[in-house]
């Protein structure tokens, strides 16, 4: 354990203007802002959770960031302690009487400035809560402590950038409508040149199915996207893609409700334009989360279904109305749960029983399913100036992918997808990372 | 009034109303509070009932904790096994189970029908208080150690984490050689519990220590409501939270 360890990772801040442009105003009193925000935020989980905590320590070999970077300060219980003593200094009558000696300290920027660099070290992962023996769930705390920055103006460079992507071309990567056509045109070529069938990746049409990829699976996960407008055309679906709803990732999640709000939105609307029964998510953790858990309360209730394409596909393997061939797929398979998939939003089974129908040796790591570590970059934290950071947190997950001794390293998550092919170089494995539709896409009969 | 009178006969009446009012005001401050979005944490399981069971279990056995630290999972059962037991060994072994029930059906107490004597009995509650007391003697005293000797657990900890743990230890310490020395006549004991419950107290039993144990006991009952001790409670809510269907 070292105090301050870590305490040199820190994410860029965006610009002033980078933050108006997303209605955020930078304030300059910070201080009482940031008093005056949690005056007002009176939220039962958050209250129960700073209230329970025992400071047992079961969480801190549980958190890869605090394995990774030994700063007890990314102890899911300490993280948590950067804002219970604020909590408690200001709005305790213990706290505001005896101070330092229930663990209470005023509120400054200097905290300020350690709460943005450490709420920005944790993947929001969520296996604290799993472990801890009263459920508390850290990443509330995080998303809690990230919200205050944001409405002080403190938002990181990488986070601003994606989100006013999204708003300005409808996706993280700011993929224009034409390039976004390009792309679908290619991926189409690239099929019929494999299978030698006419498959159409369509855009903006009227259909039954709105599906939603995350837009990298328009360039570096090109096979995800192959493999699902292969299963699509397999299963003789009414689909289409979105160039205004081009983004199934949702960063709003990670700093600010307004945008997640406003970027699920986005999703909603389109659907409802485009007349869509069913809203099909691709393979995005955390876009996963919001829309399975959070659509509702964010835009009120919808009429179409929101379902995941490994759902999807799960029920086409299942009812036989699409054939596979798992002998396309012999090399040793193993899978990464994401975390908002797993514990976030209980897609756990539906991806095992898909790999182990289409490839031939499956392989499970452990630990696994809701105790599965995560790849390191979660939480809005897949940037190039945490690069140190994300590889010394990682190696929990490099150690048991290590250990099946799988030469393909499937996950359903296109955060894991970037971090993972890292992570294997970084601790020497020979592993090539995949999606699941992509394994799926492969040993699809057609 | 002397001190022993106050001490023995009117505090336990402020100790049970602070102790009520302030349960009462936790529940009121969490009730107010907005309801949080859906934080499920799933797996959760699909039916009321199953739902129901699983919180249970989370909030009583903690499985989890036993894949995280088995030495610490062990400890926080016997505590708390140990703690209840201790705590109802003080008066409440014939109630309401063994007497009031059987009585109710028109039977003997239940160790009457067992054919087990009053004075086994009276053994068997006395092994079993001594046994139970030690356990939790043991087990703060576990959780006070680590708290100084795991660098993890020594960095999250304040002053009043050491001190409540502290004060625990001192009342648990006191109460423990009563018991097993047999210092207090364990029947009057009895006898001065149920006359505070009936509203009538008459005078405690005569010493020094047990009114030291009495009244440091009072006290931490009424700052109970009022510490990170209220997770009795608020893990069954943050449970039923997590398991959202």
């Amino acid at each position: 354990m070292r105090i301050g360890a870590a305490e040199s990772y820190r994410m860029h801040p965006a610009r002033t203007e980078a933050l108006e442009a997303l209605g955020i105003r930078p304030q300059e009193e910070k201080v009482g802002k940031a008093l005056e925000f949690l005056e007002k935020f009176n939220n039962r989980a958050l209250i129960l959770f700073l209230e329970t905590c025992s400071k047992c320590g079961a969480c801190a070999e549980q958190c890869h960031s605090y394995l990774g970077t030994e700063d007890p300060k990314n102890i899911p219980a300490g993280r948590a302690n950067l804002l219970r003593k604020v909590y408690k200094r200001h709005f305790t009558l213990a706290g505001r009487l005896l101070g330092s000696l229930v663990g209470a300290e005023a509120l400054t920027e200097q905290v300020l400035e350690e709460w943005y660099r450490y709420f920005y070290q944790c993947t929001m992962c969520r296996r604290c809560a799993v472990f801890c023996p009263f459920g508390i769930d850290t990443a509330e705390i995080t998303a809690l402590a990230r919200q205050v920055l944001t409405s002080l103006g403190m938002v990181p460079k990488y986070i601003a950038d994606v989100v006013s992507n999204v708003h300005k071309h409808g996706n993280n990567l700011g993929i224009p409508e034409p390039a976004w056509r390009n792309s679908c045109e290619f991926l189409e070529g690239e099929i019929e040149e494999e299978t030698g069938k006419e498959v159409r990746i369509p855009v903006n049409e009227k259909a039954d199915i709105l599906y939603v990829p995350p837009s990298a699976d328009m360039f570096t996960n090109a096979d995800t996207m192959i493999g699902v407008a292969k299963v699509f055309h397999a299963a003789g679906a009414d689909w289409t893609t979105s160039t205004y709803a081009s983004e199934a990732a949702n960063f709003g999640l990670f700093y600010d409700v307004n945008a997640m709000k406003l970027l699920n939105k986005r999703v909603v609307d389109e659907a409802r334009r485009l007349g869509a029964k069913r809203v099909i998510f691709g393979e995005c953790g955390h876009g996963w989360r919001v829309a399975k858990n959070f659509t509702e309360a964010l835009n009120g209730k919808v009429e179409f279904e929101i379902v995941n394409i490994l759902e999807y596909t799960t029920e086409l393997v299942r009812k036989g109305k699409i054939k596979v061939d798992p002998t396309t797929n012999q090399d040793p398979v193993t899978y990464h749960d994401p975390c908002n998939m797993a514990r976030g939003a209980g897609l756990i089974e539906e991806p095992r029983e898909i790999l182990r129908s289409v490839v031939q040796d499956f392989r499970e790591m452990s630990p696994n399913r809701e105790m599965s570590f995560c790849c390191g970059a979660g939480g809005g934290l897949l940037t190039e100036e945490l690069m140190e950071f994300r590889m010394k947190i990682s190696k929990p997950k490099a150690e048991s992918v290590k250990a099946t001794e799988a030469k393909i390293l499937a996950s359903s998550c296109a955060i894991c997808k970037a971090q993972l092919p890292l992570v294997m170089d970084h601790y020497g494995l020979e592993v090539k990372v995949s999606g699941v539709m992509d394994l799926v896409g492969k040993a699809l009969v057609m | 009034m002397d001190a022993v009178v106050f001490v023995s006969r009117v505090l336990p009446y402020v100790t049970l109303l602070v102790f009520g009012a302030g349960w009462v005001y936790r529940f009121f401050s969490w009730a107010k509070a907005r309801p949080p979005r859906k934080i499920t944490l799933y797996p959760v399981p699909q039916t009321a009932l199953a739902t129901s069971a699983n919180i249970l279990k989370k909030a009583f056995i903690f499985p989890t904790l036993y894949t995280a630290d088995k030495f610490l999972w062990l400890a926080t059962i016997l505590f708390l096994v140990g703690l209840f037991l201790s705590v109802s060994l003080h008066a409440f072994i014939n109630y309401p189970a063994t007497t009031l029930l059987p009585n109710a059906l028109g039977l003997r107490d239940l160790w009457s029908l067992l054919g087990i004597s009053t004075v086994t009995r009276e053994n068997l509650a006395h092994l079993l208080g001594s046994i139970s007391a030690i356990l939790v003697l043991i087990t703060v005293a576990f959780f006070l150690l680590r708290r100084f000797a795991i660098p993890e657990v020594k960095y999250l900890s304040t002053f009043s984490d050491y001190a409540s743990l502290v004060y625990l230890l001192v009342i648990i310490s006191i109460g423990t050689y009563l018991r097993l020395f047999k210092i207090v006549d364990h029947g009057h004991l009895k006898a001065y519990l149920a006359s505070i419950a009936s509203l009538s107290p008459i005078a405690p039993p005569d010493n020094t220590l047990f009114l030291i144990h009495l009244t440091l006991a009072q006290f931490y009952l009424m700052y109970l409501p009022f510490n990170k001790a209220t997770h009795s409670m608020s893990t069954l809510i943050i449970q039923k939270m997590e398991q959202w269907r």
